[in-house]
Formats: C-alpha cells, sequence, structure tokens
C-alpha cells in the first residue's frame, strides 16, 4: 500500500525495456519443464494448433487450441487446467489422434507422427492411450469385465493365446487392484462403482502397454472419497510402467497433489506453466489467480464469501467465444483487471520468467510480488489498489486474502461498460473476520 | 482424545429428542424422524430416520456422496416426492410467521402445497438452470409464476417485479426479453435463483446450485447468494457434495452417509475436531489449495447399495477403526458434551469400552 502511496523510485518503470512488460522477469537460460526430472521425454506436442470453421452462415473460425507445447516425461505427470470451453480436452484429443490437427507437430519419442498411415498410426494409438471423464458411459454395458479387457490385448498382442490373455486379463486386474480378480472378471459394468469402472477403463488403456496415457478428467465424475483413490492408482502405474501421463482438469488443487508440472489453459492458449507447487502457491497469470482465488478454501471458514463486502454483483456474459474468433490480444482481456489497450491489441507471448515457468500476460509485473512495482495503473487510482492488493494477497502467506482478487475481479468484469465502484474490500474484512486460526 | 461425551442411547429412532437437545433460539423448520423409501422390485431406503431443524437466517449445509438421499431429503421436505417415494415416516414443522402456528408440511393438500412452495419455501434444483423453458423468454417465464400464485397483479406490475428480480441477482435488466438458450450457465442459474426469490420466502432449499458451472462463475455465484441471504435474511439449506464448499459458506453442516445424518455440528467444530471417521476421511480426501501440503488418504470402498438391509454400522466396509459393535449394532447417536449442536453416530465414542476407559 505504502508502496502505491508514494511513487518514489521510478528507476524500474522508465527503463525502456519495461515498456515491453517483461523486463524485469525475463529469464535467459532456457525453459525446463518441471516434469523432465523424472525420465526421459516421450511425447511433444510443439505449436499445437486446431482451428474449426463454425457451421453455415457463418464464416468464423475458432481456434481451440493455439499453438501449444506441451512436454510428457516417463514417470512423470502434466496437468492440463482450464475452464470448460478452454481447449484442454482438444489438446487431449488432438494428441490422442483422434481429432486431426491443424497445425504443428506431434513428436513420439523423437519420431514425428503422421497420422495419415494406417499402420504407422496404430502403432502410436497403442502407444498412448486415453482414459476418459465418464466411466459409466466409456464401458459397454452388455460386455462383462473380462470382454472389456480381453479385445485390446488381442488387438496390441494377436500372437497370444488363449490361456496367455486370460493371465494377462488377471495380470490387468491385479495392476488396477481389482481384487480379488475372480469376483470382478465376470461382472457386468453396472454392477461396478464409478470407481471401479473407471479402474476397467484404465486397465484396458493399460492392455496396449501404452507409454503415454491421457487422463481427460478422470475422477471429475467420481464421488469425493473415490477420487483419490483413482487418482493414487494412477500416480502409481506411472511408476512402474514409467507412463508419462497428462492428467486434464478443471480442479487446479487436484493438479497441485498430483502433477509435477502444472500447464494452464484459457481460451485455447497456454498462460501459464511451471512446477504445480508454484504455480498454485505463487500464481503468475492474472487468470491462474483468479482461479486459485476461486477455490474453496476450507481454512477460510465463511470468511472471504460472507464477509465480502457487499456490492452488487454484475453479470459477466462469457466472452470467451467472440474471443476464441477474433483472435487478435490476449484473450483474457474481458475478464481482466489489469488489461489495457495493449493486451487488446497485441498477443502477450510465453515468456519464460525463471528456469521452469512461463507465463504469457502484457502485466506480469503487475501481478508478481517479488517486483517493486510503482506506477500508478493507467487505468484508475482503485484498480491499481487491486492490482495490488491481488498481488500482495495471491503470493503473500495469508491466504485469506487472495479471496479478495476473486472479489474485485469480477467486480471489474462489467461487460455492459458502466463503470463499477471498485471500492477496494480490504479495509473492512482485515478488521473484522481476519484468519480462522 | 480427550473430549468428554454425553452419552444418549436410542436404539431404533430418535424421534423427539433432537429438539429437546439442540435448544435453538428460533427454529423455523424442524425435521423429525423423516424416512423416504423407493419402491419397486427391491425396496431403497433412501432417507432414515432424519432429525434436524432449520433455523432463521442460518445457512445449513448438507453434504454427501452421490446416492445417499440429499435430493431426496429434500424432494422429501417440500413434500414433491411422488411414486415410486413414499415418506414411511416422520414430520416436517414449519412455524409459521410469527403467529407461533407450526404446520407440518408433509401433511398439506395440493392448493395450499402449491402457494406454500414458492411464498414460504422455494427450491433451486440441481439441474434447475437447465430446467428453464429454452423457448419462452425470461419476461413470459416469471409473468407466469406470478400469474400462477397472484393473478390480480397487473402486466406492468408483473414486469416491473421481474425486472427488480433480476437487477437484484446482478442481472441486467435488459435481458428481460431474452430467451434461457441466450445466456451463459451463470447467468441462468442467476435467473433461476430470482425466481425462487419471487415472493421472499423464508427458507430456500438449493440442490448443487453451483455443481455444473466453471471454478469461478461458482464463486460469483455463491458471492451472489451469500449477499442476497444476508440482506433478505432468509434461511438457506444447501445441498452439495462439495463439502469444501460448505466449510467455506455454511454456518452449520450435516454430514450425511447412506441416508443417516453420520454427524452433524457448527462448520467450524466440523473443520476443528469432526468425529465421525467418515467425515474425517472426505477431510482427507480433498485436495486443497491452501497451506502446507498434507498427506491425502481417500476412503477405500464404496457406499452400500441402499436396498439392502446393512446391520450395524453403514460406514463399516470402509472404515478403519471399525470394531466388534460395528457390525451388529446400529451406532448410536452420540451428543457432544458443551457443544449442543455437535452430534455423531458411531460406536467409537459410545462403546462401553470408550467410557470405561480410554
Ligand atoms: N426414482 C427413483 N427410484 C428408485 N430409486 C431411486 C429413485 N431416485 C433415487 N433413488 C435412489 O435413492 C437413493 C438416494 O438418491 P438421491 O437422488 O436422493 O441421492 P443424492 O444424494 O441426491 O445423490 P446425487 O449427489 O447423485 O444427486 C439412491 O440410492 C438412488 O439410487
Ligand atoms: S460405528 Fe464403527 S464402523 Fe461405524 S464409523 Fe464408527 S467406528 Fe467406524
Ligand atoms: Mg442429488
Amino acid at each position: 500500500m505504502s508502496d502505491l502511496s508514494f511513487p518514489t523510485d521510478t528507476n524500474q518503470q522508465m527503463s525502456p525495456n519495461t515498456q515491453l512488460g517483461y523486463s524485469a522477469l525475463s529469464y535467459q537460460g532456457d525453459f525446463v519443464s518441471a516434469a523432465s526430472s523424472r525420465g526421459r521425454l516421450v511425447l511433444e506436442a510443439k505449436n499445437l494448433t486446431k482451428v474449426y470453421k463454425l457451421g453455415f452462415p457463418s464464416k468464423d473460425y475458432i481456434s481451440a487450441v493455439r499453438n501449444a507445447n506441451i512436454a510428457l516425461y516417463e514417470k512423470s505427470v502434466v496437468a492440463l487446467v482450464g475452464e470448460s470451453g478452454s481447449g484442454k480436452s482438444t489438446i487431449a484429443s488432438l494428441l490422442a489422434g483422434q481429432i486431426p490437427k491443424t497445425s504443428g507437430e506431434i513428436v513420439l519419442n523423437g519420431n514425428s507422427v503422421n497420422v495419415k498411415s494406417n499402420r504407422k498410426f496404430r502403432a502410436y494409438k497403442s502407444e498412448v492411450q486415453m482414459v476418459f471423464q465418464d466411466p459409466f458411459a466409456s464401458l459397454n454395458s452388455i460386455h462383462k469385465v473380462r470382454h472389456h479387457l480381453k479385445r485390446p490385448i488381442s488387438i496390441h498382442q494377436p500372437h497370444l493365446k488363449k490361456s496367455a490373455v486370460e493371465k494377462e486379463i488377471y495380470s490387468l486386474l491385479h495392476q488396477v487392484r481389482l481384487l480379488p480378480a475372480d469376483q470382478f472378471i465376470d461382472k457386468f459394468p453396472y454392477e461396478l462403482s464409478g470407481g471401479q469402472r473407471q479402474r476397467v477403463a484404465i486397465a484396458r488403456s493399460l492392455a496396449a502397454r501404452p507409454k503415454v496415457l491421457l487422463a481427460d478428467e478422470p475422477v471429475s465424475m467420481l464421488d469425493v472419497s473415490i477420487r483419490l483413490e483413482v487418482l493414487s492408482l494412477i500416480d502409481d502405474l506411472r511408476d512402474r510402467f514409467n507412463l508419462a501421463v497428462l492428467y486434464v482438469t478443471h480442479d487446479i488443487a487436484s493438479a497441485r497433489y498430483f502433477a509435477d508440472e502444472t500447464v494452464v489453459i484459457y481460451g485455447g492458449d497456454i498462460v501459464e506453466r511451471g512446477p504445480s507447487e508454484d504455480v498454485t502457491q505463487n500464481p503468475a497469470h492474472p487468470y491462474t489467480q483468479l482461479l486459485v482465488s476461486a477455490a474453496p478454501n476450507p481454512d477460510d471458514l465463511g470468511g472471504s464469501i460472507r464477509n465480502a463486502k457487499l456490492t452488487a454483483g454484475t453479470t459477466k456474459p462469457r466472452q470467451t467465444e467472440s474471443a476464441l474468433t477474433s483472435g487478435i490480444g490476449c484473450r483474457f482481456t474481458p475478464r481482466c483487471p489489469f488489461a489495457d489497450r495493449k493486451c487488446e491489441e497485441q498477443f502477450p507471448p510465453l515468456v519464460t520468467i525463471s528456469e521452469n515457468r512461463q507465463v504469457a500476460c502484457w502485466h506480469i509485473e503487475q501481478s508478481l510480488p517479488n517486483v517493486s512495482f510503482k506506477k500508478i495503473s493507467p487505468k484508475s487510482q482503485s484498480t491499481a489498489e487491486i492490482t495490488l492488493q491481488g498481488a500482495h494477497s495471491a503470493f503473500g502467506s495469508e491466504h485469506t486474502g487472495s479471496n479478495h482478487i476473486s472479489h474485485n475481479v469480477s467486480d471489474q468484469f462489467d461487460t455492459d461498460g458502466h463503470s463499477k465502484t471498485s471500492q477496494p474490500a480490504v479495509p473492512e474484512r482485515d478488521s473484522e473476520d481476519g484468519t480462522v486460526a | 482424545m480427550t473430549i468428554p461425551f454425553e452419552k444418549h442411547r436410542i436404539p431404533t429412532s430418535d424421534i423427539g429428542v433432537s429438539g429437546s437437545l439442540t435448544t435453538s433460539s428460533a427454529s423455523l423448520l424442524s425435521v423429525r424422524d423423516l424416512s423416504v423409501e423407493y419402491r419397486g422390485e427391491r425396496t431403497t431406503k433412501a432417507v432414515k430416520n432424519v432429525n434436524f431443524e432449520l433455523r432463521k437466517g442460518e445457512i445449513l449445509g448438507i453434504a454427501g456422496e452421490s446416492g445417499c438421499g440429499k435430493s431426496t431429503l429434500a424432494y422429501a421436505i417440500t413434500n414433491m416426492l411422488k411414486h415410486p417415494a413414499y415418506i414411511t415416516s416422520g414430520e416436517v414443522l414449519y412455524a409459521q410467521g410469527d403467529s407461533g402456528n407450526t404446520v407440518d408440511i408433509l401433511r398439506l393438500e395440493h392448493e395450499q402445497l402449491r402457494n406454500f412452495r414458492w411464498t414460504e419455501i422455494s427450491m433451486v434444483f440441481q439441474s434447475a438452470m437447465n430446467a428453464l423453458n429454452p423457448v419462452t423468454s425470461l419476461k413470459k417465464q416469471f409473468s407466469d409464476i406470478f400469474l400462477a400464485h397472484k393473478p390480480g397483479m397487473t402486466k406492468a406490475e408483473r414486469l416491473e417485479k421481474s425486472i427488480r428480480l433480476l437487477e437484484m441477482v446482478g442481472l441486467n435488466k435488459n435481458i428481460i426479453n431474452q430467451f434461457p438458450h441466450e445466456l451463459s450457465g451463470g447467468m441462468r442459474q442467476r435467473v433461476v435463483i430470482a425466481m425462487a426469490l419471487c415472493y421472499m420466502p423464508n427458507i430456500v432449499i438449493m440442490d448443487e446450485p453451483t455443481t455444473a458451472l466453471d471454478v469461478v462463475i461458482q464463486r460469483d455465484i455463491l458471492d451472489e447468494i451469500i449477499r442476497l441471504q444476508k440482506e433478505l435474511n432468509f434461511s438457506i439449506i444447501f445441498i452439495t457434495h462439495d463439502i469444501s464448499l460448505l466449510l467455506e459458506i455454511s454456518d452449520r453442516l450435516l454430514i450425511m452417509y447412506a441416508g443417516e445424518i453420520a454427524e452433524q455440528a457448527r462448520t467450524e467444530a466440523i473443520v476443528s475436531r469432526a468425529l465421525h471417521p467418515y467425515t474425517n476421511g472426505i477431510m482427507l480426501s480433498i485436495p486443497d489449495l491452501y497451506g502446507q501440503r498434507r498427506e491425502l488418504r481417500g476412503i477405500p470402498g464404496m457406499p452400500p447399495d441402499l436396498s439392502l438391509d446393512i446391520p450395524g454400522c453403514p460406514f463399516r466396509p470402509r472404515c478403519s477403526e471399525a470394531f466388534e459393535p460395528c457390525s451388529t449394532w446400529p451406532p448410536p447417536k452420540i451428543f457432544v458434551a458443551n457443544e449442543p449442536d455437535h452430534f455423531v453416530r458411531c460406536h467409537k465414542y459410545g462403546s462401553s469400552d470408550f467410557m470405561g476407559g480410554a
């Protein structure tokens, strides 16, 4: 606060580099994925792009994914986090070879993958397996567990004799701990719980002895108490099978616990990536900050929401779609409290800010705390204050604060143009609720 | 553990007990011994002898896994269950106005019930935002609600009130002429909340009102709900599987398991000293973003099939602390001393072992 009220040191903002937005932060060395320490690079997406043409009469295109770079390493989990429609499932489907890419390259074990050759494509598909969100839809209800596992085994290991196939089925059931296997092998999907079905689905994908597992929201349809079981299973399997795992989720908290690297995607663009703990504890991109601050905080009992300043809410029609078609500038602009002209007009590149972190935002110096920034934001005094709170709270140790962001950020999203009273909600809150010890 | 307990052994049902023990200041709704079953080839006992109170101006959270009976309970309270669901026991007492009159909602007949539902208690359903008629304008949908209950209102009055409601939930009045399919999920959910508040009911029951929404939008809607609740001072029964959300917004919490309330407490108490092994298991299953990373555990197994008779404690097959009595006797309801709002249904706190030695 004091920094803001007394802008004395102006050196930093005067430097020409700061005009570009990144100066104080850019890191000169190469980017190294936080997932890379676990093992060998297995699957890589380079500038992966998917553009959909909107149907007649519209002539618009939607780029669902733009220039995504993702690298999956043996024994590691990379989480792809984003809201619905952000393009996270599209990336998984592209990597799985289920939909054709518009441009970019997919590289498996050093070889560029050309999905047009049938034989190679089949080989690719067996090495890259997918587990889907809905454990109820993904298994055909008229077939027993045995059948579900037998099929992929005979496809991927056609030389196996009948008895060997049966043995393999048992071994798969063991791997996913559906025990005693005897009891599960002859069950129909409807006789299994959601967690058990998801394990059958995982066992089925393991039948191909894949190198890569693409898990698209594998637990979001499951009960809280069962989710962890499935996640720990995947966690355990990646070790035992040297699997490279892509974990697609909307739940950034689970990424914190489960993934080595967390990649945040917004409107088809990767906006931030880094070690999961860093990204969740020190989010740098305003969208990641919003995501983190919106998550319920059990330690903040009745805190943020209940004591939040009671300002009238605003409607925030979702801008995602129009942003997806327009193509220029940062897609988070309509929802971003830091957004200015530049954000609307120029696309912020993903910039490496430390060895294993990247961020795409023209105003990271505003949202990152450990850089002193002292300028008054061009928007207004109060915006600048919010900026400071956001930066301060999202990174400070008192986490109750981070929820201010959500409140203030939301208030900023007034899209029908009338200006909001963006008075910071902080002062009275601090005196009144505080952190629950 | 050194928490002193009072022991109340209530072998079969808890009729009347909660009323006398939870001495509440202003109880608005009192659910007593409520049981519901779905009849068919096999009978599913979805709600079993449930007791609780809802107080004026509070947010009561009901948390539990899929299929534990949360929605059934919500429908039962508002007397909206239809075949094959049957209420097999209990009453739902509602304290009407300042008159001190109480009515048993379960005994209300058609017309009475219909009025009662919008004016005294309203509901926001699990899939409500998809339940809006997509091809009818919001104006007409609001108008229909008013016509059904207050036929005396003029057209202008109806429009004015609809607009006020939209603005109240943070929507722009211009959308009144739009159709639900033109709105985002978050906006639709706001509309549904506005409709639930048409007659300023005393109680709003919300069944998973934000579950289908993205986190950030979910947070906006929650903010809105809390703001309205503070302003208008109605009571909320907030039902969800997402316990972490309830930990933040609710005053008191009921943890449901297999059709029963496994634990009830003030929300702080659930955070700081949850007693039921299931509650503890759930708390250790949720990845969180705040503070040190904790060791997460999850709960093995799955909830029981409610169409089977479950001897003993329904949580026993998954419970790491189960011991002899758990497989035979239904666990008693144990009230925690000095915490009138806190009870737990578990042998751990009521066995003779516990009372004698530990
Ligand atoms: N129409 C019905 N006929 C028969 N059984 C039913 C019916 N509706 C629900 N049930 C059963 O009643 C039990 C409770 O269901 P209910 O919908 O109340 O659970 P819930 O806690 O709301 O779950 P969710 O979190 O999935 O919404 C379940 O075992 C369910 O299978
Ligand atoms: S009664 Fe027994 S089985 Fe049930 S929760 Fe308590 S200890 Fe576990
Ligand atoms: Mg339900």
